[in-house]
């Protein structure tokens, strides 16, 4: 059954994730451009760039409501096997990246953390590390209106910069992790108004309160392509989510394997309760409930 | 055959093909909506319901995203995700910095402005952008429907000082 590590922990999660992830990126099974709807000449669409339209179909469903935690472990999974296929590694787990830990750090050793080195996700702004826009083109990214469109050019960061409304953030710390998981009396999964406004666990854990932190700080403080609907262009973007599913599952062995809404009822949004479908376009539908608790498919190294 | 739950992962044309028409219709559409913000409260029995529209243009084009507004006040776009402002404003300004290529060359010129009542605020523009814009403008037409809302009163809009 697969590991998932710490990829400053290890070096073999690290480099099979970055020959994955190229891997993926170099995967072509005949999907094209208008198979999914994106204008201008049909050309074909990589595994791994199909992840970034996905993510990109699904902003109003898998941001800022209950299903957050379960669309992303969906979404994270499906990867998992894929990069297990393309490594021919049954046993390769997705690592993750304890982004609070390097919130215990100086600013200043945040921009050099481990996980900046040439060898992980790379240093540069563009095109960092393995990253190279040979090996790791940016095919498909977002403008300003939010429209899904054709681009040919490298991955683009902005690290520690972040934008007008988050100038020079810094990473999330330990103690806002801690606070989550052992609030007194244990927060709910999610409640009213279920949205970027509620009070429960996965309100916080994705950012939303206290405003701008945790999951969200992490896109903002990592910037460029990290930023728009399309940020799975940047592999850093599934190290943050995998840490994000990691510490959803220290609340669940913690406080149990509990999903609200379970039913509907007045504001519950619509097909974001417990036995709602999660679609995607590599498998069959599965519901939030089907994946509470997966213990069985795949483990953390450590839930601390 | 999969499970029942199972996630699985299969990459091919073929299934590819299954969630095609679904799926070419979320990336064109989403789940975005194109019209007003809607906010809708409950208040001593009063139900109020605030329909906000932004009309914004940077450099003298019209920004043609979405907007919305939670009942704090926060202001969001789909575009970068990830975030919410204070401010319509302030948004926006955060939209020019994660998109910089779609507003290449509207820099070069610093200018402050000062606004009564709204505090003061960097505008970049450009000579280039400055004869073609006629002015950046960002306005917005609220509507309540239902019965007033008491501002001092309201449970979540009470704390805002001016219209975001």
């Amino acid at each position: 059954m697969p590991v998932r590590e710490n990829i400053l922990v290890s070096a073999s999660a690290r480099q099979k994730y970055v020959q994955g992830a190229i891997a993926l990126k170099a995967q072509f099974t005949g999907v094209t451009t208008a198979m999914l709807g994106i204008a201008g000449p049909s050309r074909p669409v990589s595994t791994w760039d199909r992840f970034v339209a996905w993510h990109h179909a699904a902003m109003g469903i898998a941001h800022r409501g209950p299903f957050f935690l379960p669309w992303h472990r969906v979404m994270l999974r499906t990867l998992e096997r894929l990069l297990q296929q393309a490594l021919n590694d049954q046993t390769f787990g997705l690592p993750y990246w304890d982004w609070a830990a390097d919130g215990q750090l100086t600013p200043a050793q945040q921009l050099a953390s481990p996980i900046w080195d040439d060898q992980c996700m790379g240093s540069a702004s563009s095109a960092p590390g393995p990253f190279t826009l040979a090996a790791f083109p940016i095919r498909l990214a977002v403008n300003a209106a939010n429209v899904l469109a054709q681009t040919n050019r490298p991955l683009q960061r902005n690290r520690g910069v972040g934008v007008a409304s988050i100038p020079n953030p810094v990473l999330p710390v330990q103690a806002s992790i801690a606070a989550l998981l052992n609030a007194a009396p244990p927060l709910a999964y999610d409640g009213p108004p279920w949205n970027d406004m509620s009070t429960g666990f996965r309100c916080r854990l994705e950012g939303w309160i206290p405003q701008n932190d945790l999951h969200n700080r992490v896109h903002v403080w990592v910037g460029g392509d990290m930023l728009p609907s399309a940020s799975p262009n940047d592999p850093v973007f599934y190290l943050n989510h995998c840490n994000v599913d990691r510490v959803w599952e220290a609340w669940m062995t913690r406080h149990g394997r509990v999903f609200l809404p379970s039913g509907p009822g007045p504001g519950v949004p619509a097909g974001q309760r417990l036995n709602d479908p999660i679609a995607s376009p590599f498998g069959q539908a599965v519901t939030a409930a089907q994946v509470l608790d997966l213990t069985g498919t795949y483990t953390y190294d450590t839930l601390s | 055959m999969p499970q029942p739950g199972e996630i699985t992962a299969d990459p091919s044309l073929e299934q590819a093909k299954k969630t095609s028409a679904a799926f070419k219709a979320l990336v064109q559409h989403g789940h975005q909506h194109h019209g007003p913000s809607v906010r809708e409260d409950h208040y001593k029995g009063h139900h109020i319901v605030i329909r906000t529209t932004y009309e914004i243009e940077i450099d003298g084009r019209p920004f043609h995203g979405t907007l919305d507004v939670s009942n704090a006040g926060m202001v969001q776009y789909h575009g970068i995700p990830n975030v919410s402002a204070n401010s319509a404003v302030e948004l926006i300004r955060s939209v020019i910095d994660a998109f910089p290529d779609d507003f290449a060359g509207g820099g070069g010129h610093e200018h402050e402005h000062a606004h009564p009542g709204h505090g003061t605020h960097a505008a970049r523009t450009t000579t280039k952008a400055r004869r073609r814009a006629k002015a950046r403008k960002a306005t917005k037409t609220t509507k309540k429907a239902g019965k007033t809302a008491k501002k001092k009163g309201s449970r979540h809009a009470g704390s805002r000082k001016h219209p975001r």
